[in-house]
């Protein structure tokens, strides 16, 4: 299972992000935090946040989580609106037991 | 008043296409772009090279 995280962050603000998560006792992040910084891929998806479009901020995701089978094909997603809003672990989890 | 209705006509069609090039997330079924993003150790990842696992991708607002 490939785990992929993707945010408007700078490689370097990705870096201290998984050090920080790293420090938080259960060991080193097995996560790869994916670069965005021109949200061409955020826009790919369709994902910019309109909530931001005339802040500095403009460019950030609606949070989403997309699960994809072994043929690249989604099999599962989640938008949100809000970004205090988001799928739970179980859910996930759920979505990614649901298919061979 | 011939020129007017044309202008009306062609900015009709052009808020139209603007309406339907609106890009959507995918959905079930569809297959996801594929994109190459540079990782926190500078490393390229590109979604295709994960094709024969399960993948999941998670879009967060980041630091702000």
């Amino acid at each position: 299972m490939r785990f992929l995280a993707i945010s408007p962050d700078s490689t370097g603000q990705s870096l201290d992000l998984a050090g920080k998560i790293g420090r938080d006792g259960r060991g080193a992040l097995s996560v790869s935090l994916l670069s965005d910084p021109h949200s061409g891929v955020i826009d790919r998806y369709g994902l910019r946040d309109p909530a931001y479009a005339r802040e500095k901020i403009d460019g950030v995701p609606r949070p989403a989580v997309f699960v994809l089978d072994q043929r690249g094909r989604v099999r599962w997603s989640k938008v949100e609106s809000d970004y205090r809003e988001r799928p739970s672990n179980e859910e996930v989890a759920a979505a990614l037991d649901a298919f061979e | 008043m011939i020129r007017f209705r044309f202008l009306a006509v062609l900015a009709t069609s052009l808020v139209l296409i603007a309406a339907s090039s609106k890009v959507v997330p995918p959905v079930v079924g569809q297959e996801a772009a594929n994109f190459t993003l540079l990782d926190q150790n500078d490393r390229p990842a590109r979604l295709s090279a994960a094709r024969g696992q399960k993948v999941v991708i998670v879009f967060y607002r980041g630091y702000w």
